[in-house]
């Protein structure tokens, strides 16, 4: 149902974009009767320097390359744990190992300030412009030193009645407030612990449709929703998997040679809504969103080797994620201003779960096949404040505060403490450069020695260099 | 029935929308001043920018997209000068009817000369305008040019009202005419006088009423002046001499302060934009208090 509409919902927007009236009409120069009753005007003359020779050129398309800026992302990094260690540690029922340890998704490159010492994190390169008078593209081309990757490749209308905008490609999701933005626009090195927990380090950063309404209202009123392949880390997927797919015999409880066989999810299967507003107080600017995401999970670790505590298991479920955001920013002139914002993401997973346990007796893999809930949620509080031209503070707290796991009705005694807090002090030259000095109190990774899970704290202190060059389009709010 | 009360309806939207004003939003208030006067009761202007702060630095709040939403005219500056938060607004704003390129969209600078454009174009030169300077509205004598433009564009998207819009502009130009020969009788002692300032704020004011520029306070455009920076400013003014120490209203004073001490040289905060200071109410009166402001 939900798929017909957004297919509908599409094929309108197409119609109305193919309108002549939706399209503005484009300035030929004044009007004509308007011009001869004014003659004195001053007429446009524009010999700049360094302007293309006068020399004949008729099939050039230099004039028209795009806006491309290149992003480079340098850190050095101090951490009281060994990089081996550190790659083991787990946030337990929420992700095993560092962000990317699976490679499930097609890929793999370095995490964030993953080394001690040096870490090139990344190159981004951004392309910009308009395709015609009817559409916009944007690239975000993520590179690294083993590889590059599509991190963003979408284009958009520009000519859609009514305040709507459709896009289409791969992009980052319009769910809650930080998903959408850059590593660069961050204002702490990572992203916030409920991110990370619950959709991995690419965030919801997936192929699909997005349809926006800005409503024609005295203030900001933005309503979205997104059809999505769905094909994130942590919380959803498509993908259908055996649990017999390492080739060896799998009995169950019983005996019996057991296999289990998942069909895979066709087609979107993950949808997406969100509202958001804004308004001003005087210089207070205030923004409020509320998010949700739902679809459906489909989590292969039976072959993952690496995953210790848990054991291999796959999980088939349906899974929601409800996310509300705040953000309060008191602009004190123009240099100057203090930023508070904060996010609250709840996550609620509903499906079954296939494990595949050593038996002793048997020395054989046996199937386990039982019914899972999870129901989690994490938030994250962070200050910002410029009080200075090129000076800026911040001081973050995140947290992952629920984290109740029902496996056949029996509730599971599962770790409910992680946070983490964190300061950080920047040196901003000027707009296209940064020099960020980050420490994290890291208490929301565990360690299994022994079979036993404990908190292990970390200590981090990060030196990030972050800068641009090119023409870099003007960020958003 | 249903139809008809739809229909009737309709008409009344229409009917009410025929009698409205148009919706006119400029980025900065000296813009929004002069469209207001040539739309005069026919126009409702707004201003995204406020006048007391950095041009270059507006915060693109997103209440400032709600307001281009509903725009029929968006009046800029250009040159650059709304680079770094203009575009993400603009294009937030769903607003086919006042994108770049459009009848909607009136770029101001491409109605004047600009002068100071650089021969080369690098960053490592601090934070430069490709165009050329963009402060051109602080010469007055360039105001009608920019008044015409505003005029001519309100006739094309609102013909019926073309002849109040004239009326209008031929008021104001006539007006400003004399108010220029006013001004510029009453610096006519300033002429050849040695000035510092902040940044490359004030160039055109300068050209206009003859006045010569010997350093600027920033050693960029955009970046702030160490220490050893001040020193040679000081010493440029103590060995060159200069009337006025110059500083605008956004940046910090002291640095400016410093100088003016150091050097013995009298300091003067030179609005630039209407609501730079609370004097600077309309354009007018910007340009009287700048006046007054320096007047020997």
């Amino acid at each position: 149902m939900i798929r017909r509409i957004a297919i509908a919902v599409c094929i309108a927007g197409f119609i109305a974009l193919a309108r002549d009236s939706a399209i503005a009409q484009r300035d030929d120069g004044p009007a004509g009767p308007v011009e001869t009753t004014v003659p004195a005007e001053p007429e446009r003359k524009k010999e700049n320097a360094g302007e293309a020779p006068s020399g004949s050129a008729p099939f050039s398309h230099s004039k028209f390359v795009p806006d491309l800026s290149f992003v480079l992302d340098f850190s050095a990094v101090a951490r009281d744990l060994e990089d081996r260690k550190f790659a083991a540690l787990s946030i337990p029922e929420f992700m095993h190992g560092p962000a990317h340890a699976h490679e499930g998704h097609g890929h793999s490159h370095a995490a964030m300030n993953e080394k001690r010492g040096f870490n090139l994190n990344y190159g981004e390169l951004f392309l910009f412009a308009p395709v015609d008078p009817y559409f916009e593209l944007t690239g975000v081309l993520h590179l690294s030193t083993t590889g590059v990757e599509i991190e963003e490749g979408y284009f958009a209308t520009t000519c859609l009645p009514y305040g709507f905008q459709f896009k289409g490609g791969k992009f980052f999701s319009g769910f809650g407030r930080i998903n959408a933005q850059h590593a660069h626009q961050w204002d702490f090195s990572e992203q916030p612990l409920p991110y990370l927990a619950f959709f991995g380090a690419h965030g919801i950063n997936e192929v699909g449709a997005q349809l926006t309404w800005l409503a024609p209202v005295g203030f900001y009123l933005l309503v979205g929703g997104e059809a999505l392949q769905g094909q994130n880390e942590s919380s959803f997927g498509s993908e259908g998997f055996q649990t017999h797919a390492g080739g060896t015999p799998i009995v169950d409880a019983t005996g019996e040679t057991a296999s289990v066989d998942i069909d895979g999810s066709n087609g979107p299967n993950l949808y997406t809504g969100f509202v958001k507003t804004s308004f001003d107080i005087g210089d207070l600017t205030v923004m409020i969103g509320a998010s949700a995401a739902n679809g459906t999970t489909r989590i292969n670790h039976e072959l993952d080797e690496d995953n210790q505590e848990e054991g291999r298991h796959a999980v088939k479920a349906h899974t929601w994620v409800y996310g509300g955001e705040l953000t309060l920013k008191y602009l004190i002139d123009s240099y100057r201003y203090v930023s508070l914002q904060g996010e609250y993401l709840h996550r609620l997973m509903d499906g079954t779960r296939y494990g595949l346990v050593y038996d002793d007796v048997s020395a054989l893999d046996v199937l386990s096949v039982k019914n899972l809930i999870k129901e989690q949620s994490g938030w994250y509080a962070q200050l910002a404040v410029k009080p200075f031209l090129r000076w800026r503070f911040g001081a973050r707290y995140d947290a992952l505060n629920l984290n109740r796991v029902v496996i056949d009705n029996e509730t599971q005694d599962t770790k409910n403490d992680f946070s983490r807090a964190s300061a950080m002090i920047e040196f901003v030259p000027s707009e296209f450069a940064r020099i960020r000095l980050q420490y994290n109190y890291d208490r929301s990774r565990y360690e299994t020695v022994e079979e036993v899970t404990r908190l292990k704290t970390v200590h981090e202190v990060i030196l990030q260099f972050t800068m641009a060059i090119g023409a870099h389009g003007a960020h958003a709010f | 029935m249903k139809r008809m009360t739809i229909t009737l309806l309709f008409l009344l939207l229409g009917a009410t929308w025929g009698e409205a004003k148009l919706n006119v939003v400029a980025t900065y208030p000296w813009i929004a001043d002069i469209a207001g006067r040539i739309g005069g009761e026919y126009a409702s202007v707004q201003s995204l920018a406020r006048g007391n702060w950095d041009p270059h630095f507006v915060a693109p709040k997103p209440s400032l997209i709600a307001t281009v939403r509903r725009a029929d005219l968006v009046i800029i500056n250009g040159a650059e000068l709304e680079i770094g938060w203009l575009p993400p607004v603009l294009r937030e704003s769903r607003n086919a009817r006042v994108q770049v390129g459009t009848k909607g969209f009136l770029d101001l600078s491409a109605h004047v000369d600009l002068i100071d454009v650089p021969k080369n174009v690098s960053r490592s030169e601090g934070d430069v305008h490709p165009s050329g300077n963009p402060h051109y509205h602080l010469d007055p004598r360039r105001v009608p040019a920019l008044a015409a433009a505003i005029r001519t564009r309100l006739c094309s998207l609102d013909r019926e009202r073309c002849g109040a819009y004239e009326k209008n502009y031929t008021a104001f130009a006539a007006d400003w005419h004399k108010r220029c020969a006013r001004w510029e009788q009453a610096l006519a002692g300033l002429k050849g006088a040695r000035v510092v300032q902040y940044h490359r704020l004030f160039n055109y004011f300068f050209a206009r009423f003859g006045l010569t520029r010997i350093v600027e306070i920033e050693p960029l455009p955009g970046i702030p002046p160490s220490s050893g920076h001040l020193v040679r400013v000081i010493d440029t003014v103590k060995r060159q001499g200069a009337a006025f120490i110059l500083t605008d209203v956004y940046h910090s004073r002291e640095p400016g302060r410093l100088v003016a001490e150091k050097a013995g040289v009298r300091l003067v905060v030179l609005p630039h934009d209407v609501g730079a200071v609370p004097e600077a109410t309309d354009i007018v009166s910007l340009f009287d208090e700048m006046v007054r402001r320096l007047a020997p």
